[in-house]
């Protein structure tokens, strides 16, 4: 059933519930969907409606008190029904083998769990997703694999909207309440403060519900998972799962920094080395480059200048300007030494998706000087980025310009603002690393199975839980742990 | 090869912005006349000077002590990631 929380009778939730989900984004659908299936009686939550509210967007505000610069963290997230979902693009792909190692660039311990466990569920997942039948296994055999590179392998989901895809599921379930415009302003502690008893689900209107359950996911996407944990501290005063002050910190994103421009010298670049949608395939650094030179994971892909297009009113002059320098070598050459924003259609930009490393000083937190309409702290963001990052970044341009010039068919020109670090390190709006999985508690928040570590029916769903971030788009690794987590849970209440 | 892509490139902006200039209005036309008389000027001043790729011309006005070696026979200059062979095209 599928209903508006202020439409919903005071005192008519009836509770206890198999399992409460907070979050309706790729995540909390996935688990919901998956115990409901096996039986179990969910109540799910979404905290904003069916489309876009103002009142549900202010509960996302927040601003950066870090030494980076970060402008997403409004606009990367989606507070209404389906989440995020609502306006991903749809790359899909799987994390490397080598991800899941233990490596020398980490300060903190890397995944808990291996590759092949956390893919167990990667058919379902991709089945999710609406593309059961990817292949996305790496390439070696093309022009670029050679050297420090592979091809990296990914797949466009339609894209999947979760609110739209499961819609009218939810509205047929018998066993799924879901509600929207319900948010989720705390969790209560049984009275030996060891298990979660309830929820405290709050209206816009400010009428609060109580409602009971065995089992409780949280699905708010990273960074309010974090700031979620952090807010829920009335019997805890650090929070929950905060014992050893691992809330919130490595949050990690995905670098997308342009860090140069290509200019190609040869033919075979464009008869052999790019695609026909005039992009290259998305290269990723060899596992043999990545160990040797101690860098992060990542993609690089170059886009054909010649798909930019000027806009307004000097359009034509532009257009006219660029045709001409462009077509006299000399001209040109002179210049673009002065003009470094006018590109040639023989020239490719650079987009790319670069490795952020765990770092503890990475962080969300919350304001207390500053509340949303519920009198919850909002968020603060501290982004930072360590010299392991820089060192990924750079070591990734140089080895593509190393590339283009070996075989004489381009060359790299680095931008200045790489070499001494000034440049914007960008976003990808994969938020990531706030709730990590570890062994130890002392070195994350939740453990294997995506239980907050001290807590026995609390668990967090999504990319918060990733210990690295990989080099990939992370959507179809945090709904194949989804499929995982509400298998877990279907297993620990005998409903398998 | 690449001169051949060049101009063909070249040709087929040059075709499209023929084709948009006839709907311009009389200031643009202007303004877009204008600006192909000085760059048609700036063309046979720099011609005459024979320079050949920006990446040539960066190493031939780079000192040396500014070059840094990237390992593997390979070159940062001016920003550019060049070969060695660049390096000596542009000391020819």
């Amino acid at each position: 059933m599928l209903r508006d929380f202020g439409t919903v009778e005071p005192g008519s939730l009836s509770g206890p519930y198999d399992l409460c989900v907070a979050g309706t984004g790729p995540a909390g659908m996935t688990v919901a969907l998956k115990v409901a299936a096996a039986g179990g009686r969910v109540l799910l939550l979404e905290g904003g409606g069916l489309g876009p509210t103002p009142e549900s967007r202010a509960v996302y505000e927040g601003r950066n008190v870090g030494t980076v610069p970060y402008g997403h963290i409004e606009t990367c997230r989606l507070r209404q029904f389906g989440g995020t979902s609502g306006h991903w693009a749809g790359r899909c792909a799987i994390f490397d083998r080598v991800d899941f190692e233990q490596r020398d660039i980490f300060d903190l311990p890397g995944w808990p769990i291996s590759y092949d466990e956390t893919y167990r569920h990667l058919d379902e997942a991709k089945s999710i997703l609406d593309i059961p039948d990817a292949e996305l296994t790496l390439e070696p055999a093309t022009p670029w694999a050679e050297g420090p590179f592979r091809i990296g392998a990914y797949a466009m989901s339609p894209p999947t909207r979760f609110g739209v895809k499961y819609k009218a599921e939810l509205e047929a379930s018998g066993n799924i309440d879901c509600l929207y415009n319900a948010n989720v302003t705390d969790l209560r502690l049984d009275e030996n403060g060891e298990r979660i008893s309830a929820v405290v689900i709050t209206g816009y209107d400010g009428r609060e519900e109580i409602v009971e359950a065995a089992e409780f996911v949280i699905a708010f996407g990273a960074m309010e998972n974090a700031r979620f944990l952090l807010n829920a501290n009335t019997q805890r005063t650090e929070g929950l799962g905060n014992q050893n002050d691992m809330v919130g910190r490595t949050f990690m994103e995905h670098f997308n920094v342009d860090f140069g421009k290509v200019l190609t010298t040869d033919e075979r670049f464009w008869s052999e080395f790019v695609e026909e949608d005039g992009r290259t395939p998305p290269l990723m650094p060899t596992v043999a480059k990545m160990q040797d030179a101690d860098i992060g994971n990542g993609i690089i892909t170059m886009i054909s200048a010649a798909q930019q297009r000027y806009y307004g009113r000097l359009a034509p002059y532009r257009e006219a300007r660029r045709a001409i320098i462009c077509g006299v070598k000399p001209l040109r050459a002179r210049v673009q030494e002065n003009d470094s924003s006018l590109t040639c259609k023989d020239e490719y930009f650079i987009g790319t998706l670069t490795e952020q490393v765990p770092n503890r000083e990475s962080r969300i937190l919350v304001d207390p000087d500053d509340r949303d309409q519920f009198g919850k702290p909002k968020l603060l963001l501290q982004y930072e980025v360590t010299d392991q990052d820089w060192k990924t970044i750079e070591s990734h341009a140089f080895e593509l310009g190393k590339l283009l010039a070996g075989k004489d068919i381009a060359r790299l020109r680095v931008r200045e603002g790489l070499l001494d670090r000034t440049i914007g390190v960008g976003a990808h709006c994969h938020h990531m690393g706030t709730t990590r999985m570890s062994d130890d508690a002392k070195d994350g928040v939740v453990d294997k199975d995506c239980r907050v570590h001290g807590i026995p029916n609390l668990y967090m769903a999504g990319a918060s839980v990733f210990p690295t971030g990989g080099g990939v788009n992370p959507t179809l690794t945090l709904v194949s742990l989804a499929v995982r987590l509400g298998e877990h849970l279907n297993a620990k209440a005998g409903r398998l | 090869m690449a001169d051949q892509s060049l101009l063909k490139t070249f040709g087929d902006q040059t075709k499209a912005v023929a084709a948009s200039v006839s709907d311009m209005p009389t200031r643009r036309k202007v303004l877009l006349g204008g600006t192909a008389i000085i760059t048609i000027g700036a063309i046979g001043l720099s011609a005459a000077s024979g320079e050949s790729s920006p990446f040539i011309r960066a190493a031939k006005d780079t000192p040396r002590a500014d070059i840094r070696d990237l390992g593997d026979g390979f070159f940062l200059v001016d920003g550019w990631v060049l070969t060695a062979d660049d390096l000596e095209r542009a000391g020819e």
